[in-house]
């Protein structure tokens, strides 16, 4: 008798329970079949005959001899933030602990974290261990000195023969605050823009949308602050599998009462505990969301006095909603019937404070932009923004990409979100302690300088586009992937084409990374190894703003060395050295390398980022709070009572914990973080705060301040205000305020660019005003492509009678310095029929068991054995027309020509017409396995098709952020 | 007197795997043995639900009684260990266990299979407690530290729970309570077909 | 009174089938396995072992932190 039910369209009996020990298993009902066949074929028997158990050491257990060590870290894979005791015996890594106190993650970690003690592992180790050349088409190992010069000279003869911008330095989300500042200002120091992260094809969208409407584009409250909700909205975010700890916390709340609705184009992991599921279109985020926002107008839900008071525009967007969005149209697009978009709807009003978490699968499409805005109106309209429990709840993805987005490698912004105006490299000058004219004598001019650079989803097109088509003056000749895999990027048919042409591709990693073995070359391949964040100390910035420190657990294995101490190898090399760090010491490190010193680098940042108040989290009240973790609520992040941290002598009370940016002003000031922002019922210094006023002082006779009695708790300027400069300082009398050292620096200066913070501290801790403005969040921003969100289908689109009635963006000349197409590329689709031969929908996304590229987690055996082949979920009646049993080998074939030998998971999961694969494999192509192509003993344990070989042309009409989440594809048996 | 059992919440279990790998990890225990590992019933469609499954540590452990070289013995705190120097890797075990606990490292010829290994629940085995042997063989002993379960302890959602069965069940009631249902898991419906929702089964309301 | 009765004859019945009774001590031929709490950190303290187990168990419990259980 079977103990489980037979899903539909199953054409076998499943028996969880049953299993073979011959090679050859029966199938779980789960698609983690690890006690399949191809568990001993693909990771190697000789893993299974290491019984006894493998030991990583001699070392006896830490209880008995050896000098042991606990060191405190943070996981680095996902932006949760769980903290890790590790236990390191004589400089080995041989345990870790949960931390129950940490108020994250109470303990908890998730396949990865539980597992990242791997890293430190040195037998059997797949890391890149030395520095590597491509010698006549095989990996060769060097030494650094030859590395740091070969290297070194060839940029410098590309730099002198094409110009600065002539190299694309894609920087990392894995970076720590640290490193990643100075990688901004290393890449700056060379004399180009040209830099990127992850964040761009992430949360990039997410970014410029929240930001352009309230004033900061970041997570508005935190994962704990889901305990506070009593309705929880998921619309493209698949929590359960990107982010499980955040899970602990929602489904407290969900069994506190909270309700939970889930709107997803397949049925996830997360759907499967919601109260509510809605299966809807990929790429019709703003008809289901503006669907929603009908019945909310409709039936009166809105918050009329939160609307009035805070919020510009929302009468001509429910107009607009009210006419447009009507159920009949919402269906047409999404899907949805209305009953069940009206429930969501009324269980969003009626149970507030009500929260909207959504992650890649409203940011990543040509429209993102528009996706998030509409999130962000509905809940403006709902009065959810500023209050615990409500907010726009952003989960983003690795472990410092928000760190590295505030203060690390954009290509159109300084550090802080400065921008590159002239006023912005001043400011950054004069922190970094180097001369303005010096800095910009290193860019090719003084236009290049203030241009934003290329970005890491089109830098392949700075290779392959015409010249005359691209807005800087040389094509890329050469590409340096810092921290950052190629297989997270689409088009990778091009990408292999892109690497292939350019002069020199530098990898530095802490693993070869697909791009040691996807293109086809003989030489100029370099691998340089990097060592991860457990390898060195620094502060990283979990989604919900926190700051943490991490302590180091090891010294670099093999020969890795960290980010910062290879960055100032290079500075030296290509001659800015001293520049690099002018404020910063050096010191030894056990190589005998100069390293520069970890806490200089982060009371750089201290000393620059005012905008976004990354200066009160000094390395003393980070440690401190590390090591007082338990004295901080789950629930508020805050830590009443006072305790005072041994070490330091720091009194944590009235902290939140990890200080959440904005924590203004200087250390001293003792700003305690704001974990929910724009909350206007706390006072300044208890982390209150109102909407930026940034977009203006009124538009078309409208006012953009805040109107009615909106204001933070208890500010002396009770109505709204624009933001504080010098000149309003001392137009209100409060100059005097200020000491006369702070009065020296704030001269000429406005809240952003005062190097002393005392604006900041006099408005805050004198006046509880916010000196950045106390104005209205913008319904529409009129500066985007679309004032209000607009649907417009994907460039390839499932459904050509929609493409006439919601068409793409105009092709855009110049943007981030490159040719983009939109409407041109969705009308040759149509024009090829390509919904026709292509019809199912093809979007991927994440597994709890892998992270990003994956290269770095499919190396780890305990990861690895859970998830052995790449695999396409394919819809059961989809299956049966194409004659796909389960499990079969298929081809995912796309419009791009490519195809993808995949396993074919037949499941409901998936509707009828939609299909889904994982993004973190790579390692083959096309099917075949590119194994010998890596370096020796470096290669991945897992390795498979990477389903952006296949994906397509689509960017976001405002930041670039690449269309991943809708495509076309078919699929065949192979 | 203690008596150490799991129990996992599968409403609360999302499947994650930390339990798998904490597992791995605290044990060291290699490619092809899998202590412990996730059950999903109704994989994709409303009503999924996971569980974790390892060693249940029975009071009256099947596979105990059917080892014929009787390697098998229970603790103070009725934690199901075994010898492994005993073990002749007969499989028997296996066959008996209803949760698929045993697990064996090889899959060789005329039925060669090594030593059996399972979850130990963090206790080691019959070795000096912290010694390098015990490491070897039966991986961490955390029970003797005053610790428990890896898995436990590390999962995502606090789906799993391990300890004296008395002071876990009043855990898990907490949650029952404080959520105004029990598991959607259980029951003859679910085992042998009928409506996804217990509470079709019974007439009440959702 | 009659389901009693109706359960002793078969807790008698079930006796004379020589059922095993579940948690009757069974046979071990293997090592002898030191004491969990016999080592240096409980020194043979068994009522000290069982108390830190109960009070680690807790930490599974994260209604102690944030409150709001119903009772």
């Amino acid at each position: 008798m079977l103990l489980t039910r037979k899903a539909a369209g199953r054409t076998e009996p499943v028996n969880p329970l049953a299993r073979a020990v011959s090679a050859l298993a029966a199938k779980t009902v789960d698609r983690r079949a690890f006690l399949k066949g191809a568990g001993l074929t693909a990771g190697a028997a000789a893993f299974a005959s290491q019984l006894p158990l493998n030991v990583v050491s001699e070392a006896k257990a830490a209880t008995k001899t050896g000098k042991t060590e606990v060191k405190r870290t943070v996981c680095t894979h996902c932006s949760v933030g769980c903290s890790i005791d590790a236990v390191v015996t004589d400089g080995v890594w041989v345990r870790q602990e949960p931390v129950f106190d940490s108020p994250l993650n109470l303990g908890a970690h998730c396949a990865k974290g539980a597992s990242i003690r791997e890293h430190g592992m040195t037998e059997n180790s797949h890391r890149l261990k030395y520095p590597m050349k491509l010698v006549d088409g095989k990996y060769r190992r060097i030494s650094w000195e030859q590395a740091i010069n070969e290297i070194g000279d060839k940029l410098l003869q590309i730099r002198k023969e094409s110009g600065p911008d002539a190299i694309f330095w894609v920087g990392s989300s894995k970076h720590s605050n640290e490193q990643s500042q100075m990688l901004r200002k290393f890449v700056s120091m060379f004399g180009t823009n040209n830099m990127d992260h992850q964040a761009r094809i992430c949360h990039s969208t997410t970014v410029s949308g929240v930001a352009n409407t309230w004033g900061y584009g970041a997570m508005t409250n935190s994962y704990n602050d889901l305990q506070n909700s009593k309705c929880m909205f998921f619309i493209g975010s698949n929590a359960a599998e990107a982010h499980p700890v955040s899970m602990l916390h929602c489904l407290h709340a969900k069994e506190t009462g909270a309700k939970m609705i889930v709107a997803d184009p397949r049925f996830t992991r997360t759907a499967a505990k919601a109260d509510q599921y809605i299966r809807f279109r990929s790429g019709t985020d703003v008809a289901l969301l503006f669907g929603m926002l009908h019945h909310v107008f409709k039936n009166g839900w809105e918050d009329q006095d939160y609307i009035n008071q805070r919020v510009y525009g929302m009468d001509k967007v429910k107009a607009e909603v009210l006419a447009k969005w009507t159920p009949d149209k919402v269906t047409e697009v999404t899907g949805v019937p209305e009953a069940e978009v009206y429930a969501a709807a009324e269980t969003m009003a009626k149970n507030r404070p009500s929260t909207i978490v959504w992650c890649m699968g409203q940011t990543q499409h040509s429209i993102g932009n528009a996706f998030v805005r509409a999130s962000c109106i509905l809940q403006l309209a709902l009065g959810n923004i500023g209050k615990s429990g409500g907010g726009a709840n952003i989960y983003r993805g690795h472990d410092n990409v928000q760190g590295a987005t505030d203060v690390g490698p954009n290509p159109d912004s300084l550090p802080g979100y400065y921008g590159l105006a002239e006023g912005a490299w001043k400011h950054w000058c004069k922190v970094w302690g180097v001369d303005y004219e010096w800095m910009k004598s290193r860019f090719a001019s003084k236009a290049m300088m203030e241009k934003p650079g290329m970005t890491v989803s089109r830098w392949i097109d700075g290779v392959l586009e015409k010249n005359e088509l691209i807005d800087q003056d040389s094509n890329l000749r050469a590409v340096v992937y810092w921290g950052h895999a190629p297989n997270s990027q689409t088009r990778g048919l091009e990408m292999k084409q892109a690497m292939e042409k350019v002069d020199l591709m530098v990898v530095i990693d802490p693993y070869p990374t697909a791009s040691a073995a996807m293109p086809d070359r003989k030489e100029g391949v370099y691998l340089l190894p990097a060592a991860t964040q457990l390898e060195t100390s620094g502060s990283v910035t979990a989604s919900n703003r926190s700051i943490q420190w991490r302590e180091k657990v090891i010294e670099p294995v093999f020969e890795s060395k960290p980010d910062h101490t290879i960055m100032y190898a290079f500075a030296k090399k290509l001659g800015f050295g001293p520049e690099f760090v002018k404020n910063i010491r050096l010191v030894k490190d056990k190589t005998g390398w100069d390293e520069p010193l970890v806490e200089d680098m982060t009371r750089e940042i201290n000393a620059g980022n005012w905008t976004i108040g990354y200066t009160g989290q000094s390395p003393e009240r980070l440690k401190a709070h590390m090591r007082l973790q338990a004295h901080f609520d789950p629930k508020t992040l805050r830590c009443t009572e006072s305790v005072v941290d041994k070490e330091t002598g720091y009194d944590i009370k009235g902290d939140y914990y990890g200080m959440p940016w904005p924590c203004y002003g200087t250390a001293a000031v003792k700003h305690p973080g704001s974990p929910v922002l724009y909350r206007t019922d706390l006072k300044m210094m208890d982390g209150g705060g109102c909407f930026r006023a940034n977009f203006g002082i009124s538009k078309d006779g409208e006012t953009l301040l805040a109107e009615g009695d909106s204001h933070v708790k208890d500010s002396d300027i009770t109505i709204g205000h624009p933001e504080f400069d010098h000149v309003l300082m001392k137009k209100l009398g409060w100059w005097s305020e200020l000491t006369p050292e702070e009065q020296a620096a704030a001269e000429g200066k406005n809240w952003k660019t005062d190097l002393s913070g005392g604006i900041q501290r006099v408005c805050m801790v004198n006046h509880n005003t916010h000196f950045w403005g106390n104005a209205k969040a913008r319904a529409i921003v009129w500066n985007f492509p679309d004032g209000i969100p607009q649907h417009r289908e994907p460039l390839y689109s499932p459904r050509p009678d929609l493409v006439a009635k919601y068409p793409s963006h105009d092709d855009k000349k110049a943007f981030w310095r490159l040719p983009t197409l939109f409407k041109t590329v969705q009308k040759k689709a149509l024009d090829d029929k390509v919904a026709e031969k292509y019809p199912i929908v093809l979007t991927s996304g994440r597994l709890v068991e892998f992270e990003g590229g994956g290269d770095e987690t499919r190396s780890n055996p305990w990861l690895a054995e859970l998830q052995q082949e790449n695999f396409v979920e394919i819809n059961p009646k989809d299956a049966a027309d194409r004659g796909i049993k389960y499990w079969d080998w298929v081809w995912v074939k796309t419009p791009t020509g490519a195809q993808l030998k995949v396993r074919a998971l037949v499941t409901e999961r998936v509707g009828k017409g939609t299909s889904f694969v994982p993004f973190h494999y790579a390692g083959w192509w096309q099917g075949k396995d590119l194994l010998d192509k890596y370096p020796e003993g470096a290669a991945p344990i897992v390795r498979g098709d990477a389903v952006n070989t296949g994906t397509t042309y689509g960017y976001d009409s405002v930041t670039m952020m690449q269309e991943t989440k809708t495509t076309l594809c078919n699929i065949e048996r192979a | 007197m203690a008596r150490m059992k799991f129990i996992c919440d599968a409403e609360r279990c999302i499947e994650c795997n930390a339990c798998a790998t904490a597992c791995k990890n605290e044990h060291e225990v290699p490619w092809g043995v899998n202590r412990r590992r996730l059950v999903t019933v109704n994989d994709g469609v409303p009503g999924e639900r996971s569980i974790s499954v390892a060693c249940m540590h029975c009071t009256d452990a099947p596979c105990m009684a059917v080892c014929p070289v009787d390697c098998f013995y229970r603790t103070e705190d009725q934690i199901v260990l075994h010898d492994k120097d005993l073990c002749i890797g007969c499989g028997y075990c296996f066959y008996a266990c209803p949760f698929g606990a045993p697990q064996f490292p090889q899959a060789g010829a005329f039925g060669l299979r090594g030593k059996m290994d399972k979850c130990t629940y963090c206790a080691g085995g019959p070795e000096e407690n912290f010694s390098v042997e015990e490491f070897r063989k039966y991986g961490r002993n955390r029970i003797a530290e005053g610790k428990l379960p890896a898995c436990a302890e590390m999962c995502s959602t606090k789906a799993l729970l391990a300890g004296d069965s008395g002071v876990i069940a009043k855990i898990y009631k907490t949650r029952v309570v404080t959520r105004g249902k029990g598991e959607e898991i259980w029951g003859w419906k679910m085992a042998y077909g009928g409506s996804d929702k217990v509470s079709d089964n019974l007439g009440v309301k959702a | 009174m009659k389901r009693l009765l109706a359960v002793s004859l078969f807790a008698l019945a079930a006796a004379a089938c020589h059922e095993i009774p579940q948690d009757a001590p069974k046979p071990y031929a293997g090592k002898e396995d030191t004491k969990a709490y016999a080592g240096d950190l409980f020194k043979g303290d068994k009522q000290k072992y069982e108390q830190a187990l109960a009070q680690r168990a807790q930490f599974q419990n994260e209604y102690n932190r944030t409150g709001g259980a119903k009772q």
